[in-house]
């Protein structure tokens, strides 16, 4: 009634503009030019800096505006900032220095408005950038590697008869800030162009590494926001960036989202449904798991781990092995539409893997468990409270984690003494793991013995391998990466393992000077826990003619490499993060 | 409500549509991507942002922030080598029938010892042995202490006597290779030995004249026990099977042999293991 009460009013009003409306405009313009705010750089970072190096601006009013380099030189052109605004650029890739032995000073100048900040400079150097730091190389050098696409997920999507719009977060190595993102449905068919921006950048660290030791050096990361436009829901699409340079990334593929109800916008194979409202197991309406209140987020992959530890361990994981381990996970190098980089890691420890007393009351501690999951099936009955006692892992999941409100979202380890297999650890390959190195000696017990064997069991659970696509060889030393046996338990070894198992010894113990004299581990630094990026150089095996002979500076044993005698030519890196799977505990474990 | 009250209600509730109607999240990304257009590079870019926000094509564009500072420096995760806070001492839980664990190690865990061994102190009713063993590589005496039970029973020892003791520590973390044994003058004692390989195990059980092999590469079978510790004929056990022969019990608790190529990932560190405990009771 208000509503047709204000059209008969407004009816009522004069038909043409009041006479005060034209001097209020021209008021209002005179205004805007006036008031235009002068877009200000306080510093670039770095000052100097090659071709395809990201510069961060940082400066005032900034947002709305351009970046013009080169400034009033003939070369001068717009550039591509970051996300609406001139936060950040790709330094050109045909910027040069003035001659091989001169450096060149370019002029950035920020435009917003028709208003130009002051000229910042900003220097191509004349020399070859060092090989030691996450920085390109100069143009005269080593080629830029081309940009790899890692992951694409959604930043939303809408459903129509006609198909799906979707918003794509396209992430990768190398992306250059300005790197355009095209799509086909065919690979046959050359990918068409889409609106594409910037969104962030993450520059890597090497540890002064030289990046001849990597045959796919990673800059830095870096996403950009794509919109495909109307297509068929469901539809296969192959994904391409191209860098400034016009060399494009091989294709990724991705599937477009199907329906509204099982958007699963980060990949992470829970579905947004549940990571906003909660999962209902039995759907009676009741939440059984509040994935929000336990810090999901539907834009950033979570990772649940219930974590059940064995009493009277000589050594138990506690809240420092916990703390590094959700650390690693948390910087992992993956770009977020949030401010959060990485991934969520959840980890519930706070269970133990009990059994009732047939005199009643719970036993929490076995002498021995059988993975029981997969391939290594024993072929006894085991008796949890016998002599001595022996427990399966099925039986004591099947007693102590609610698979029924949980096994769609958790993976499950049990963290116990020893494995009738032996080994200090086992997984399923898809949501089940067991952690038992508590009997292999005292050099175990430390913290960092602890989260590698988490990483390297939950890394299994994620379907990464001893050797990237395989299981063999098991100590390539370009593998850079916990899941290799080069890295796990790296300084709990007898020295003489050590000096067999090459790996890029500087990168593990994140030092540069980093050695290991004679096999002993290197003291009083930190070691690096992470998967790899695949940077690593292939290592030719050793023939006649020539190979490799060693990583970074520790000598490569061919024999310990490969034992086997398999390997007929080279051992590659694998990248471990783009590579994760997180469908373990929606298909129960079952394998790919 | 008097006429002048409801032109104001009026156009309040039109002034609140509107509101409310711009900030809906399909006219917000729409303003997003053209303000997108505004800072693109290329004609083309701007004609497609423009054409993204005319269409409505940028569902969520919205939710991305706006990041004045985008750049940031990847810092992997790093681990302190420090040494956790000893726990609690381990002890034999109640009711626990056999227990063989070690709880302190030489000052060289890798260095391993087979011989005599002298009892320096014993606690916990028993259950905890400390044995001093001769001098090592490093010409230091060393230390071995381990918590033992046999069958509910502590292994008859005293302070001063000498024992029989082998102790040995894998080397490497993925191929089993790990020995502790313990006998008194009697002949009592405990054995766990656990042992890895690429091929079929052989592995010898020291201080109770044993051998144990894996004897077939099929999932099912048997491990086979020789030497004077079990007589002339050989016994064979499957994975959780025990016999007592001779006044010794020998158990299986693991034997993993390769039956072919594992699928991916469902291997690690050695294809074949052995892992067999013998006890003598006092």
């Amino acid at each position: 009634m208000f509503f047709v009460s204000a059209v008969r009013r407004h009816r009522h009003r004069p038909a043409s503009p009041p006479g005060y409306w034209l001097p209020v405009v021209l008021l209002g313009a005179v205004c805007l030019a006036a008031c235009s705010e002068t877009p200000v750089i306080t510093t670039l970072e770095p000052t100097e800096g090659r071709a395809h190096d990201v510069v961060f601006i940082k400066g005032t009013d900034l947002d709305g505006a351009e970046i013009v380099w080169d400034f009033g030189k003939p070369g001068q052109k717009v550039i591509p900032g970051g996300y609406q605004g001139a936060y950040m650029f790709s330094v050109p890739h045909d910027a040069a220095p003035q001659t091989p032995t001169a450096a060149r000073k370019y002029s950035v100048v920020v435009r917003k408005g028709g208003v130009d900040s002051k000229p910042m400079p900003f220097t191509v150097p004349a020399m070859d950038g060092p090989d030691n730091i996450a920085r390109p190389p100069g143009p005269n050098s080593r080629m830029f590697p081309k940009a790899r696409i890692d992951a694409v997920t959604l930043v939303g999507a809408t459903f129509e008869p006609g198909g799906v719009r979707a918003t794509l977060y396209v992430q990768g190595a190398n992306l250059d800030v300005g790197a355009i993102v095209s799509i086909t449905d065919n690979l046959a068919t050359t990918p068409v162009p889409v609106a594409t921006t910037s969104h962030r950048v993450l520059r890597n660290q090497w540890f002064e590494v030289s990046d001849d030791e990597f045959e796919y050096p990673i800059y830095h990361y870096s996403s950009t926001i794509a919109i495909p436009g109307l297509r068929p829901a469901g539809q296969r699409i192959w994904v391409v960036a191209t860098n400034l340079d016009n060399v494009p990334s091989e294709p990724f593929e991705y599937v477009l989202p199907t329906d509204a109800t099982t958007i699963d916008s980060d990949g992470d194979s829970l579905p947004d449904d549940w990571e906003t409202g909660g999962f209902d197991a039995e759907g009676d309406g009741v939440v059984d798991v509040d994935l929000q209140a336990l810090g999901a987020d539907p834009y950033r992959r979570d990772v649940f781990v219930e974590l059940d530890v064995m009493e009277t361990l000589k050594s138990p994981p506690g809240k420092p092995v916990f703390d590094a381990i959700k650390d690693m996970f948390a910087s992992a190098p993956i770009l977020n539409v949030g401010n959060a980089q990485g991934i969520n890691l959840v980890i519930d420890a706070s269970g133990k893997p009990c059994l009732e007393k047939p005199t009643g009351g719970d036993k929490c501690e076995f002498f021995t468990i059988h993975f029981d999951i997969g391939f290594q099936v024993p072929t006894g009955e085991p008796n949890p409270f016998g002599k001595p006692s022996e427990v399966r892992f099925s039986t004591l999941k099947e007693r102590n984690f609610d698979d029924n409100r949980r096994g769609k979202i958790y993976h499950y380890g049990i963290w116990g003494r020893h494995q009738g297999n032996s080994k200090s650890g086992f997984s399923d390959m898809g949501d089940d793991f067991v952690i038992t190195f508590d009997e292999l000696g005292p050099t175990y017990y430390k913290p960092r013995s602890g989260v590698e064997a988490l990483a390297h069991e939950l890394g299994h659970d994620l379907r990464q391998l001893h050797s990237g696509g395989a299981d063999y060889p098991n100590m390539k030393p370009n593998y850079l990466g916990v899941m290799s046996y080069t890295w796990l338990f790296r300084t709990a070894w007898d020295p003489s393992v050590r000096l067999t198992r090459a790996t890029c010894v500087p990168m593990y113990y994140a030092h540069p000077d980093a050695v290991e004299l004679s096999g002993s581990f290197y003291p009083n630094v930190n070691t690096i826990v992470d998967y790899s990026e695949g940077m690593g150089r292939p290592l030719k095996k050793p023939t006649p003619a020539g190979g490799s002979t060693s990583m970074c500076g520790t000598a490569i044993d061919w024999a310990t490499v490969d034992p086997d005698a398999l390997v007929t030519d080279e051992v590659t890196d694998f990248p471990n993060w783009p590579s994760l799977k997180f469908d373990g505990p929606q298909g129960n474990g079952s394998l790919p | 409500m008097t006429p002048r009250a409801r032109q104001v209600a009026s156009a309040g509730l039109i002034a609140l549509t509107i509101a409310v109607g711009c900030r809906s999240p399909e006219r917000q990304a729409a303003k997003a991507a053209r303000d997108t257009s505004q800072t693109a590079v290329t004609p083309e870019q701007k004609q497609l942002w423009q054409d993204a926000a005319d269409k409505g094509d940028a569902p969520g564009l919205q939710r991305v922030p706006v990041v004045q500072d985008p750049v940031a420096q990847r810092t992997r995760s790093q681990v302190p080598g420090g040494q956790p806070k000893p726990g609690p001492p381990i002890t034999i839980p109640p009711g626990t029938e056999h227990e063989l664990r070690i709880v302190v190690y030489p000052d060289d865990p890798f260095e391993s010892y087979t011989g005599r061994a002298t009892v320096a102190q014993i606690e916990q009713n028993g259950d905890f042995i400390e044995l001093q063993l001769p001098p090592g590589a490093a010409g230091k005496p060393r230390t071995l202490a381990l918590l033992v039970r046999i069958d509910t029973n502590r292994l008859p020892v005293k302070v001063g006597e000498v024992v029989e003791v082998a102790y040995q520590l894998r080397r490497n973390p993925q191929v089993p290779n790990d020995v502790i044994a313990i006998r008194n003058s009697a002949g009592a004692g405990i054995g766990h030995v656990m042992q890895g390989a690429n091929v079929l195990v052989q592995a010898v059980i020291p201080l109770f004249a044993l051998n144990a092999r894996q004897i077939d590469n099929q999932p099912t079978a048997p491990v086979q026990f020789t030497g004077a510790g079990v007589g002339p004929k050989p016994v064979d056990l499957t994975v959780g099977q025990t016999a007592l022969v001779n006044g010794l019990t020998v158990r299986v608790l693991g034997s993993i042999v390769a039956p072919g190529k594992a699928p991916p990932g469902l291997t690690e560190g050695s294809p074949f293991t052995l892992n067999v405990m013998v006890w003598r009771v006092p």
